[in-house]
């Protein structure tokens, strides 16, 4: 700081002779508070919270247009006498299908600072070819994998995960420089083409169906290396940096790692009496290794070895003087890349990937150490790690364990990841996590939240956390408040010592002999050490009586099986008003060569079906607000906001199957979203219709309890027969009529 | 008693399933159809008679019904139905045993009329993956029917002197106890309009078979031409229950 007050000095000095010197220190004082200013205003964005990103108006075009147009506009682009012209034709319709559920996944933002940012980026890049970059639409899409997606039609949508790990704006050019390749060079089409020859006579089963139509639009080897060298010619043709496409490289070799390796110390979860033993911590972690990857024949992208050696020579023949790492403001990049590491928090959180959620807020609490957010990110993920190590578990039996192992592919159970494979510092937190049981993952989780909700006595739903973890601890856990000490180590290793003076004059009996020698093995013993986590809480008159009126729980908290018998006597919700969003509809039919989605029929019937369920609704008596993708518009980036947290909600909270005691990373929102829209119950559902030898139709529906996050009802029907209208309304008023009152009229 | 005890069940069902489905909230449905069998015992719409008897392919003959459907629950539908048939049986030609024989002098081109009046009541099951009053289901049934024939008896002779003979009352009347199974679809149209088609099969026992059991050993003409008449009908009835094609139209009236 004193070098910078005698800067200001010499700045500000009168001396004629010192004129130059003056100037030119003014200016450096000028550049230097500016940047202290920005430094400092950056840092104060997240000293106290996060707000996760939301789109902005006006919602693009491309939201807006239906599939069918989409498909008739390519359609007419095409020439009749093209001899793949019905390749061609079958390949607008799919990739215009996979841009539209892309876009209408949720997971897409629109007008965001980070979208804004690299487009800003692929304007620099393609100055020389405005017409090119006026056909490209580029979007962020919200997922950890560090990834890209890429259509032919100009569609660019880059992963959360990918900004998170980039090094400077070179390095996001060269990745946008390289998906512009695959634009140019058509490489979707001919990934199509081959994969639809291989398609040909091979009957899928609906799962590799599904992952076959989406591979449809990934790249092979060849493509992959081809993007490479003709995405650094296009980075050679702009101002950027050359050598900067050598670190992208980097980034996809280590994208299994966290966006920041920093040594994990325990004392982030400890206080001076919650000290975890030593025994937790793993000594030595795994040391970062370049993964094997010797072959290219069992991956969809080539060796990163192989690609470096194809782009090397032209790397090393480049001249870098005039080129640039960033042509933007540096300022720009790191907002937008921690932005994106903010993101990925709750990223992690949604694909319970609990260890990397805490990790990545572990990493910047360093840099932001009161941040809420990123409590809240430690918070809920130890608390959904507590509850499933706790036994709670999805039960194997019901339809919707059926339903989402299907959809989702998951184990009965989460559980932490084997810390064996893990590479580098974060494998402590592995080790840590995996290693405490659940009454000490209980007893650390409640220490931690406790000491965060302490800090924001206003936050409610951080009270409501250490409530439910302080009744985990006490009605699952069976560790009550006399479990744990009010003094601290330090406080009765002092009084024993007194106690050890006092008696050494007297004569000691056997039996008070053998008590002070256990007490002593105790107090020296580390595997005890939950045992002192409260004793400051325990201070707290607040805390003690929460735990004790939390204990005093009566009874078990009640199962889903409880929970379904019961409804199924009540019957009925009683609901005044419903949210109905979007539902789900997919129709598969078997053309001449194989299967494939009718993609006009399931666009047209997602609409109808909709209708349908409005149709129901109304005869049910019950009010409802729908949230429709297809009747979207420009000016309904509200709607689209509201649309994508219920998206996200539903797809999380499915995973966790019928256990109805986690905690969903975004229920902050959807709460207030019941509140605004005076829905407190949202009713999902979808038609997976599929012709094998016959049809066969699923029909599933789902009733959630948007405030507490009970999965209330949810349905399955599987059925051999095609979706014809009165099947689909008699499905959803069935489903429907226990939402309302028992008699509406 | 019958009509009480239909709508004892009717009731008992709507109180026992206290949430009934139905369609849109609409619980009936009303409908009237055809069931066809094949006529495999002559004669037939499609038969012409050439003199000695009816050639020509087989047609199939119908059976008017008319039918209430009642949903009961997720699965069920309650059934009621009556019926309606009109068809004709070919006289033999020689009626009698071993002790003696009578011919029909008639006109074998004018068979006898046959008629049969029913009623019945069936759960219809829906299938799994399916809610009731949509979709494939079983429908069990159980009916009454009330058969009658008019023969001519006035053109019987013995085969041994050509003297007329009596052929029995000219009435015949039978009662009939039949237990079907139906495996069909019901779908529904603009919310309103319901088609219901499947394949019946069933089997009838007779209450009623209107033969006196005539002793072999003496020549009762009367009896015998009747007897064998009532077995041509039965057999006819039996026959025509066998295997039909139903379909039914209707609409949702509440």
């Amino acid at each position: 700081m004193s070098w910078l007050i005698l800067l200001l000095i010499l700045a500000l000095f009168p001396f004629k002779l010192l004129g130059m010197i003056r100037s030119t220190l003014q200016k450096i004082l000028f550049y230097l508070i500016l940047f202290i200013l920005i430094a400092a205003s950056a840092s104060a964005q997240y000293s106290s919270d996060y707000v996760p990103l939301n789109s902005s108006a006006p919602l693009p075009d491309d939201f807006l247009k239906p599939v069918k147009q989409s498909i008739e506009d390519e359609i007419k682009k095409l020439s009749p006498h093209d001899k793949e012209f019905e390749e061609k034709k079958q390949f607008a319709a799919s990739s215009n299908y996979a841009i539209n559920y892309w876009l209408l996944s949720g997971t897409v933002l629109v007008n965001d600072p980070i979208e804004k940012y690299i487009n800003k980026v692929a304007d620099n890049l393609l100055k020389s070819d405005p017409s090119l970059r006026n056909s490209l639409h580029i979007y962020v899409n919200k997922s950890t994998t560090v990834d890209t997606h890429t259509f032919d039609e100009g569609y660019i949508f880059i992963n959360m995960g990918l900004i998170a790990q980039l090094e400077n704006e070179a390095q996001l050019a060269y990745i946008l420089a390289r998906e512009i390749a695959h634009i140019k060079k058509k490489h979707a089409y001919t990934e199509f083409i081959n994969v639809d020859k291989t398609e040909k006579g091979y009957i899928f089963n609906d799962e590799e169906y599904e992952y076959l139509n989406l591979a449809k639009n990934r790249f092979t080897t060849e493509s992959e290396t081809e993007a490479d060298l003709n995405g650094l010619n296009l980075i050679k043709s702009s101002e950027y940096s050359v050598k900067a496409a050598n670190g992208v490289f980097d980034v996809f070799q280590y994208a299994y790692l966290p966006f920041e390796l920093t040594d994990f110390k325990k004392s982030f979860f400890e206080d001076a009496n919650f000290i975890l033993p030593d025994t937790f911590i793993l000594k030595k972690t795994n040391i970062i290794k370049e993964i094997d990857e010797n072959t290219d024949a069992r991956c969809i992208h080539p060796n990163i070895h192989n690609r470096r050696q194809t782009i090397y020579p032209d790397l090393k023949a480049e001249d870098e003087s005039s080129r640039k790492k960033f042509i933007l403001p540096v300022e720009d990049f790191k907002s937008c890349r921690e932005i994106a590491r903010f993101e990925l928090c709750r990223l992690y959180l949604q694909e319970l990937d609990y260890v990397n959620a805490i990790y990545a807020a572990y990493v910047l609490l360093q840099k932001y150490p009161d941040n809420i957010y990123l409590k809240k990110t430690v918070i809920k993920a130890l608390y959904n790690i507590t509850i499933y190590k706790s036994g709670k578990t999805r039960n194997e039996s019901s339809t919707l364990h059926k339903t989402e192992a299907a959809y989702y592919n998951l184990p009965d159970k989460y559980s932490v990841p084997t810390y064996k494979y893990i590479q580098g510092p974060s494998q402590r937190l592995y080790y840590l996590l995996d290693h405490l049981s659940a009454d000490e993952l209980n007893t650390m989780a409640v220490s931690y939240t406790y000491k965060a909700a302490k800090a924001v006595p206003e936050d409610y739903e951080l009270k409501a956390i250490t409530d439910s973890l302080l009744s985990e601890l006490a009605n699952v856990n069976h560790l009550f408040i006399n479990t744990f000490s009010r003094m601290s180590k330090a406080q009765l290793k002092s009084t024993d010592s007194l106690n050890a003076n006092k008696n050494s004059s007297s004569e000691e009996g056997k039996y008070s002999k053998i008590k002070q020698q256990q007490e002593k093995m105790e107090l020296n013993t580390q595997s005890n050490f939950i045992k002192y986590a409260f004793v400051d809480f325990l201070k707290d008159e607040g805390f003690v009586n929460h735990y004790e009126r939390l204990t005093r729980k009566p009874t078990k908290p009640e199962s889903f099986e409880q929970k379904k018998s019961r409804l199924a006597k009540e019957h009925y919700f009683n609901a005044e008003k419903i949210l109905i969003l979007d539902p789900y509809y997919v129709k598969v039919t078997l053309g001449s060569d194989g299967k494939e989605i009718d993609f006009n029929y399931s666009e047209q019937t997602q609409t109808t079906f909709l209708l349908n369920e409005k149709k129901c609704a109304e005869q049910l008596k019950i009010n409802h607000v729908d949230i429709d993708s297809k009747q979207f518009n420009a000016t309904d980036i509200d709607k689209y906001n509201t649309y994508c947290i219920l998206k996200n909600w539903v797809a999380e909270r499915i995973k966790h199957g019928e256990n109805n005691d986690v905690l969903i990373a975004n229920s902050e929102d959807v709460k207030k979203t019941a509140e605004r829209t005076g829905c407190e119950y949202m009713a999902w559902s979808g038609i997976y219709n599929f012709k094998t030898v016959g049809w066969r139709n699923t029909y599933f529906f789902s009733l959630f309890n948007l405030k507490t996050g009970e999965i209330l009802k949810h349905d399955v029907l599987d059925s051999k027969t095609s979706d014809y209208g009165s099947m689909t309304t008699i499905f959803t008023y069935n489903s429907f009529k226990y939402i309302g009152k028992a008699n509406p009229y | 008693m019958k009509c009480k005890l239909s709508i004892f069940i009717l009731l008992l069902f709507s109180v026992s399933f206290a949430q009934v489905p139905g369609y849109l909230g609409k619980k009936f449905i009303i409908s009237t159809g055809n069931s066809f069998s094949p006529s495999l015992i002559d004669p037939a719409s499609s038969k012409t008679f050439n003199g000695a008897g009816f050639f020509g392919i087989p047609s199939l003959n119908s059976t008017y019904i008319f039918t209430i459907d009642y949903a009961i629950s997720r699965k069920f539908n309650l059934c009621l139905s009556v019926n309606y048939l009109k068809t004709g049986v070919e006289y033999e030609g020689v009626y009698g045993n071993v002790l003696g024989s009578a011919l029909y002098t008639g006109s074998l081109s004018t068979p006898i009329q046959l008629t049969s009046y029913g009623a019945s009541i069936a759960f219809k099951v829906f299938s799994r993956g399916f809610v009731a009053p949509v979709g494939r289901y079983k429908k069990f049934d159980c009916g009454i029917s009330f058969a009658s024939g008019k023969y001519n008896n006035s053109m019987f002779i013995s085969s041994d002197d050509g003297t007329p003979v009596g052929g029995g009352s000219g009435d015949y009347k039978a009662v009939g106890v039949t237990f079907g199974l139906t495996v069909g679809r019901q779908r529904i149209f603009f919310d309103k309009l319901t088609v219901d088609y499947g394949l019946r099969f069933a089997l009838t026992g007779f209450i009623s078979k209107d033969q006196t059991d005539s002793d072999a050993t003496t020549i009762d003409y009367p009896s015998m031409i009747h007897d064998a008449i009532a077995t041509d009908c039965n057999t006819r009835l039996l026959h025509h229950e066998l295997v039909n094609f139903v379909i039914n139209i209707g609409f949702i009236p509440f």
